[in-house]
């Protein structure tokens, strides 16, 4: 028997996230595009809704609604890209640095996701407007440069707002 | 005292004195970067107010004490909050059952 729910929060809920940004700094003459997959677990935490990095770990935000706490996740997540992007002396420290964050694991969160992955498929738990993956879906960050001529970035490029082509998606992870 | 849900960074600090010996912290424009180990963790700094006693969001406490595996009761103690994020019984929300924190629309 299907579990449905629509626009229901279950506690906790595994998720996969793809983000894609980018990101340039004075210390590089590049703009480097960052996909990252990675895995979050949504729970509610004292009265609101939290999303708490799994991998990478060193990251968490929270919002009335699982919708708010999404798009502030996002958010915090392309501060960081940003903060390490300044902080970096030049492209190869950036990358090194972007990749150290996404390597770090949250080992007590990854153990409650996967164990809401095991309530996830007991009962065939669905929500509408959330598209389902395979919980053992690869988890990757990916840094390519795009461009290395000197030219402004793109205009949206270093502000706080996702990628605007709209290629981030939370999935459900099954 | 901090407003709720939030606890100050001088807590925090203390709490790192004691349950993370040997820490170290670097501040940038956004965040109050901790490092302990091989970890580390960027506690959000607001855009506004006091960048010397922030309040932080106790997840991100949370979620820091976990990553880098700290002692949770000993931390706890110093915090005056629990890091177990384990809700009462009373709190779960049976799947497909509608919380009260679903979505507006």
């Amino acid at each position: 028997m299907t579990t449905r729910a629509k626009q229901s929060h279950m506690i906790p809920l595994p998720l996969l996230f793809l983000f894609k940004d980018e990101v340039s700094s004075k210390h590089f003459p590049a703009t480097v595009e960052v996909k990252t997959r990675g895995r979050v677990l949504s729970l509610l935490d004292g009265g609101k809704v939290w999303m708490y990095g799994v991998q990478p770990g060193a990251i968490a935000a929270s919002g009335n609604d699982r919708k708010e706490a999404e798009g502030a996740f996002r958010a915090a997540y392309k501060a960081v890209l940003l903060d390490l992007a300044e902080d970096a002396t030049d492209l190869a420290a950036f990358k090194e640095q972007a990749r150290g964050f996404f390597n770090q694991v949250c080992e007590p969160r990854l153990e409650e996701w996967w164990q809401a992955v095991g309530k996830v498929r007991q009962a065939n738990y669905t929500e509408e407007g959330l598209r389902t993956r395979p919980a053992n879906a690869p988890v990757s960050i990916t840094i390519e440069t795009l461009n290395v001529l000197a030219l402004p970035p793109p205009q949206h490029s270093n502000t706080n707002e996702p990628d605007p082509s709209g290629a981030d998606e939370v999935l459900l992870a099954a | 005292m901090a407003t709720s849900g939030r606890i100050r960074m001088r807590k925090i600090k203390k709490m790192l004195k004691e349950c993370a010996p040997g820490h170290t912290t670097k501040q940038t424009d956004h965040h109050l970067w901790v490092m302990y180990g091989k970890e580390k963790y960027p506690l959000p700094l607001g855009e506004h107010g006091k960048r010397d006693n922030s309040e932080i969001e106790r997840g991100h406490v949370k979620q820091m004490v976990r990553l880098f595996k700290l002692n949770a009761e000993r931390a706890e103690k110093i915090l005056g909050f629990p890091i177990s994020n384990d809700p009462p019984p009373d709190q779960e929300t049976p799947l497909g059952e509608p919380s009260p924190h679903n979505s507006p629309n």
